[in-house]
């Protein structure tokens, strides 16, 4: 143990000049554990505020029990209307995706140092995609339902509006990681910008902005069963129905084919994301190595065709190769899926070509002229959603920690347990949030008590699966290292495992306080406490002042959040 | 081989071009003045950091000077406006150590983007470019070898394959002079003597003026009418390539070269010169 000790203490000495071991406190460093602290204390003070801790679900298991006694058994009533609402529910999020999907491309582009050099231009582009991030989709299509009337064409545009802010910024990094090497090349042609784009810097975006944008089909397919809540179309209606008229074995019934439609679309979004990758050298390497195939190299050179390759090639066409069926399939698909969207739900391109150009009409309107509209009890109810979102995530991490480790294929002591606690979360993230919340709302009565607990269940899929997939990718050396040493499993979790996780661990942690408090802005749509309740009664009744008003005031708490989330995980990892 | 270039007009001029970097603290270029009559073969010589790359970069408009004057084809290239700039650009072409190419394009498209500067408005996919320049790019890489490719994707090639891939977008340009910067200081010794042969042979066939740096002396006194040796930005040896040329001088420009390794003369080398 002195052996190592020795060089360390030297370095630490030379390093800061002190003769302590101990860094010195710098204002970053006080600011940083300032922050931290002040993030624990506030998440302690939500629980004991709120009224939960992690075994409120133990206690309050004869309510919740009761409530699934009177909606046993599932059942689906009403076949076809179901069947069209689950319709009307796909094609919202795939067009809204797409919607997303082409807003985003450009802002993008904007957004990216190496594309746009004009500072002032991308600052606005990243206001856009900030903006139109901070606000949760449900709020836009609340807001929406308001201006188009109920129907499929507000979720299209909630969905697509909400989604520029992650695509915008998953694009806008793409483009700026791209090598300059080939851009160099195509520009000593003598090539023009546009040619430059389309030669220099396409060829080396389009994977990943397929693989993104799937991606957030996956994720608003899960967020477009909730629209509905507020009268934005597809199956979310119907919950509404069900819950309003206390039909809890139809809502159950519902619930559970929304869930297998949410688990079915994820293993349909992976795998063709993983077709559409799969033909990138690098993205087989990872494949193949996931499934323990054969070497990226004998792949890349079985794909390559050497057999046919000594005659030169008089074909001035390129061949049908697997890659570009693919892509061509692909597109294909695509075209028809918007296709039947247009024509088999209720929705017109005609009333989305008039509609959109309105939406910068409508968010001008919800700029606030006066301060009329504010009430005393907004403060509190702001103070109540950041706090449930302390605490939900606080609740979520407990679990989601030790689950963790038992669902990476690397630590966990068996494979069974692996296989289990993989099955389980995936089971758990196909959980919409709210609908859970609508189910404990009715359980446990209104209040942030119940929004808490179902934002916690969400929180604690994600946050599992994160933090598994975090530790499967530790080295596996300083694990052998501790091994070697005679250490017990445990403690080889322990000190050759959750060092190396920690900054990834506490990153996510952070990230996931960021979706929490964005997710408990709108949990009093369904009666589970915080902001969420005014703002749907601001819909409801009009008032554009205030909804613009608290959506300001959201979008300075959700954005301060994130900034200092930011700096503390840049700074830890 | 050696042809007599003297009475041939000068298709590149340069007059005491400096170049500094970081505010001067950096003197990549210091008074370099040279001028190279059409079709002749130049190879630059030098240590990395002797400014080579950044000489090179000069000539195609990617650096602007600190100082002096550059004059290539007729025109003035300092202060250019990035339309003639990007006109010039097409009768230059560039031939990059690390290759730069689209490792995801094919290699016909990689070499059809040579003809870009010919072509109006960007071009994606093998299809969007005309029959007839698919037909030519299939027959500039035939001449560097690689006929049989075509289709495959770039980056499943070899290296030196790959920098024959961009020898042939070069050659797709139509240039009138080839700048080429360590074109092979990324592949072995063997590799290496075939791809400067493609790229040598390739442009005496077209009557193209070639400027190339190069770390290997023995590589470039195949091909080259004329070595210029760099040291610290400043020209050191300038001369033609005969039999009579003296290793002795030619090695003058390396001296500083320490066999435990060049990293060290390359820190030393900038204290020295001030």
């Amino acid at each position: 143990m002195t052996i190592i000790h020795e060089p360390l203490e030297k370095k630490d000495v030379r390093g800061s000049d002190q003769p302590t071991p101990h860094q010195g406190w710098s204002v970053n460093r006080i600011a940083l554990w300032g922050i931290v602290i002040s993030f624990m204390l506030v998440a302690i003070w939500s629980l004991i505020d709120i009224g939960v801790n992690p075994l409120t679900l133990f206690f309050e298991r004869d309510d919740i029990g009761n409530l699934l006694q009177r909606m046993w058994p599932p059942t689906i009533t009403e076949l076809s209307s179901v069947w069209d609402a689950t319709l009307d529910t796909f094609f919202m999020a795939f067009v809204g995706t797409f919607l997303g999907f082409l807003l985003a491309v450009p802002l993008g582009f904007l957004a990216a140092t190496n594309m746009t050099r004009f500072a002032p231009l991308r600052a606005i582009a990243r206001g856009v995609i900030v903006f139109t991030r901070a606000i949760p989709d449900l709020v836009f299509a609340l807001i929406f339902v308001r201006v188009y009337s109920i129907g499929v064409l507000p979720g299209v545009l909630a969905i697509g509006l909400h989604s520029i802010g992650m695509l915008g910024k998953l694009f806008a990094d793409s483009i700026e990681q791209i090598q300059t090497g080939p851009r160099e090349g195509v520009q000593a042609t003598g090539a023009r910008r546009s040619q430059d784009i389309a030669t220099g810097v396409l060829p080396q975006i389009v994977p990943s902005f397929i693989a993104i944008t799937l991606y957030r089909l996956d994720i608003n397919f899960r967020s477009s069963t909730l629209l509905g809540l507020v009268g934005a179309g597809g199956i979310g209606l119907q919950i509404r129905a069900y819950q309003g008229g206390l039909r809890y074995p139809e809502l159950l019934g519902v619930t559970l084919l929304i869930i297998a439609l949410i688990v079915l679309v994820e293993i349909v979004s992976t795998s063709v994301r993983a077709t559409i990758l799969g033909h990138d050298r690098t993205k087989v390497a990872l494949l193949t190595r996931l499934r323990g195939g054969p070497p990226a190299s004998a792949f890349a050179r079985s794909d390559s065709p050497p057999a046919e390759a000594p005659t030169i090639s008089t074909s001035l066409r390129p061949p049908w190769t697997r890659e570009r069926v693919t892509m061509y399939l692909f597109g294909l698909v695509t075209l028809v899926m918007l296709v039947l969207s247009f024509t088999m739900s209720d929705m017109s391109l005609g009333d989305m070509i008039t509609g959109l150009p309105e939406i910068p009409q409508v968010l001008w309107r919800l700029v606030p002229t006066q301060f009329d509209w504010w009430q005393s009890e907004f403060a509190d109810l702001l103070i109540e959603t950041v706090l449930m979102g302390f605490a939900a995530t606080f609740l979520a991490l407990i679990f989601a920690v030790p689950t963790g480790f038992l669902a990476a294929r690397n630590v966990a002591p068996a494979r069974w347990v692996y296989v289990t606690a993989r099955t389980f979360i995936l089971g758990v993230r196909a959980l919409p949030d709210l609908i859970v919340a609508v189910i404990f709302v009715a359980a446990l009565g209104l209040g942030p008590k119940p929004g808490v607990l179902a934002l916690a269940i969400g929180l604690f899929g994600f946050a599992t699966k994160l933090f598994a997939d975090a530790i499967e990718e530790v080295q596996e050396g300083p694990r052998d290292g501790i091994r070697a040493t005679g250490a017990s499993r445990l403690q080889e979790s322990f000190s050759g495992v959750l060092p190396q996780v920690m900054p990834s661990l506490v990153g996510n942690s952070l990230y996931l306080l960021d979706v929490s408090i964005r997710g408990s802005t709108v949990l009093g749509i369904v009666g589970g406490g915080g902001i969420g309740f005014p703002l749907l009664q601001g819909a409801k009744l009009l008032k554009w002042d205030l909804l613009g008003g608290l959506l300001i005031l959201i979008f300075l708490i959700v954005y301060t959040i994130e900034l200092l989330a930011g700096w503390v995980r840049r700074r830890i990892i | 081989m050696v042809t007599d270039t003297g009475s041939r007009s000068p298709i590149v001029e340069v007059t005491s071009l400096t170049k500094t970097f970081d505010n001067g603290r950096v003197r990549a270029l210091d008074d370099v003045t040279l001028s190279v009559p059409e079709g002749q073969m130049t190879v630059i010589i030098g240590l990395s950091g002797s400014g080579k790359s950044t000489l090179l970069r000069h000539l195609n408009g990617m650096h602007q000077p600190t100082s002096g004057a550059v004059r290539i084809l007729g025109s003035d290239l300092v202060g250019l406006g990035s339309k003639d700039l990007r006109r010039l650009r097409r009768d230059i072409g560039f031939v990059f150590q690390s290759f730069n190419i689209v490792g995801r394009l094919s290699c016909l498209e990689n070499v059809m983007s040579g003809a870009l500067g010919r072509l109006r408005g960007p071009r994606y996919g093998v299809l969007s470019y005309p029959r007839s320049l698919r037909r030519e790019a299939l027959e500039q890489l035939d001449r560097v070898g690689l006929g049989d490719r075509a289709f495959q994707r770039t980056d499943t090639l070899s290296g030196g394959q790959q920098q024959r891939v961009a020898i042939a977008r070069t050659l797709m340009q139509q240039p009138r002079i080839v700048l080429a910067d360590e074109p092979v200081a990324s592949l072995d010794p063997e590799i290496s003597g075939q791809v400067m042969d493609v790229l040598f042979r390739s442009c005496v066939e077209d009557n193209i003026t070639v400027l190339c740096s190069l770390h290997q002396v023995d590589l470039a006194l195949g091909w080259a009418n004329r070595l210029i040796g760099l040291r610290d930005g400043r020209v050191v040896l300038d001369t033609a390539v005969d039999t009579a040329l003296d290793t002795e001088r030619v090695m003058e420009v390396y001296k500083r070269l320490d066999p435990t390794g060049e990293k060290a003369t390359e820190y030393e080398s900038p204290a020295v010169h001030q």
